[in-house]
């Protein structure tokens, strides 16, 4: 059986939601970067052990707030990816009141708070600013070596089941 | 007398005794056994029971009906309210197919097939392409009406999809061609449509057709979920309107008779290629 769920990444511009997506569906990424106009759409299929996920993936233009993302593009997600920018500590100061706000508006939906960018740090550094971080994240990624891309869908798709 | 003779005696004038003064008490007991067996009978037998009771109920029965307003009607219009309150969403789904119908039948239709009428009588009668279609059935001997026919391009459902609102999960899908990704189509419009809605700030208004060259998206919006129909050829009010109600058929006779699954894909796919394929085979 095959049960489609609707997917939204979310994040300020820039922290490589669409690069997350791209690797995620096409397992490619590019250096260039290029700005999401709206919304973008990709699919893909998960294969757990009791169904099929097809996962519809809304790679949403980036915003500091989730507040400022069009209504229509959030309601009926049945899981979220809150994508934060490791490198840049603006894409995080206000993690806490964002995800409070995302629960509030989209009750019992999952959200996974992902750092992404991983592979421009050393063990330590990363270390030193995920302790900084005002929520624990769910994974560290990077979309450019792919490291905990599929997997992180993987678990969503399982928590969305 | 004999002693054995000396015994009996006095059984025999005690037995005479109690028949004198229990007589009436025995007759009484002997009565009342036979009621009980008679009325146990009764209803161990189902027969016989059900001719005792059957008349009563009857007369319950037509006591109820009778009086059924005054005595459930408070309670029944409660129930009523509280159903439709709390499945709202299931009762505007069940409604807006026959309600919308009905409009759409007696206004909608009526009004632009008038107004058809009398904008095809102007162009017929005074347009400069109904002379060039003379002159050309004149000079090549065909009929005027064929030479029309065959300019008119007919229009034609080439696909239809059910999406689930916001989610843009496809419900069903219905194609006449192989055409891309079916699932990304559905997401792409669900996010049009949100767009057109965010960006004119129309809350309670929606996008209702979509055209590229010689193709046309109508869409129907439900409650719950909306319906896209892919035409090629021209469009006009007449086929839409017919489209219009194919869809509302659909909706009142098979979606809305079947239970929701809940995030499953496609599951709408089967009943519309049936649905469909008999109506435009």
């Amino acid at each position: 059986m095959t049960i489609s769920k609707k997917v939204i990444l979310l994040g300020h511009y820039g922290v490589g939601k669409s690069s997350l997506t791209r690797q995620f569906v096409h397992h490619k990424f590019s250096e260039q970067y290029s700005t999401t106009i709206g919304v973008n759409i990709e699919k893909k299929k998960v294969s757990l052990p009791d169904c099929d996920v097809s996962m519809i993936v809304w790679d949403i233009a980036g915003e500091s707030s989730h507040q400022k993302v069009p209504q229509s593009y959030k309601l009926g997600a049945h899981g979220i990816i809150y994508v934060v920018d490791l490198t840049r500590p603006n894409t995080y100061e206000d993690l806490a009141t964002e995800i409070a706000s995302l629960q509030k508006y989209l009750p019992n939906v999952p959200i996974l708070v992902i750092g992404n960018k991983k592979d421009l740090f050393t063990e330590k550094e990363r270390s030193d600013i995920v302790n900084q971080l005002p929520l624990s994240l769910f994974a560290l990624s990077s979309a450019k070596t792919g490291e905990n891309v599929d997997a992180i869908f993987t678990e969503l798709a399982k928590k969305m089941v | 007398m004999k002693p054995a003779e000396e015994a009996i005696e006095p059984e025999k004038t005690f037995k005479y005794l109690r028949q004198l003064l229990l007589e009436d008490e025995q007759r009484e007991h002997e009565q009342l056994t036979r009621q009980v067996v008679e009325l146990r009978e009764d209803f161990n037998t189902r027969q016989r029971l059900q001719k005792k009771i059957d008349p009563i109920i009857d007369d319950k029965l037509s006591y109820v009906r009778e009086h059924f307003p005054e005595l459930f009607g408070s309670v029944l219009t409660q129930a009523i309210k509280r159903q439709i309150q709390e499945s709202r969403g299931e009762v505007i789904d069940a409604l807006y197919p026959i309600i919308g119908k009905l409009i759409k039948k007696y206004i909608v239709v009526e009004l632009n097939v008038l107004s058809e009428k009398i904008d095809q009588q102007l162009d017929q009668a005074f347009s400069w392409d109904m002379w060039q279609h003379r002159l050309k059935a004149w000079v090549t001997g065909q009929s005027l009406g064929k030479e029309i026919i065959t300019q008119a391009i007919e229009p034609t459902v080439q696909e239809i999809f059910i999406v689930e609102q916001h989610s843009s999960v496809l419900l069903g899908s219905y194609s006449r061609q192989n055409i891309m990704d079916r699932d990304m189509i559905a997401g792409m419009l669900t996010a049009l449509q949100g767009f057109a809605k965010e960006a004119f700030a129309k809350e309670h208004q929606d996008l209702q057709t979509i055209e590229y060259e010689t193709y046309k998206i109508l869409l129907k919006n439900f409650h719950t979920f909306y319906v896209a129909v892919t035409v090629s050829g021209i469009v006009n009010e007449k086929f839409k309107q017919e489209t219009d109600d194919l869809i509302l058929d659909f909706v009142h006779e098979v979606v809305n008779t079947r239970p929701t699954a809940q995030g499953e894909a496609d599951y709408l796919s089967e009943p519309l290629r049936l649905y469909f394929s008999q109506i435009s085979p």
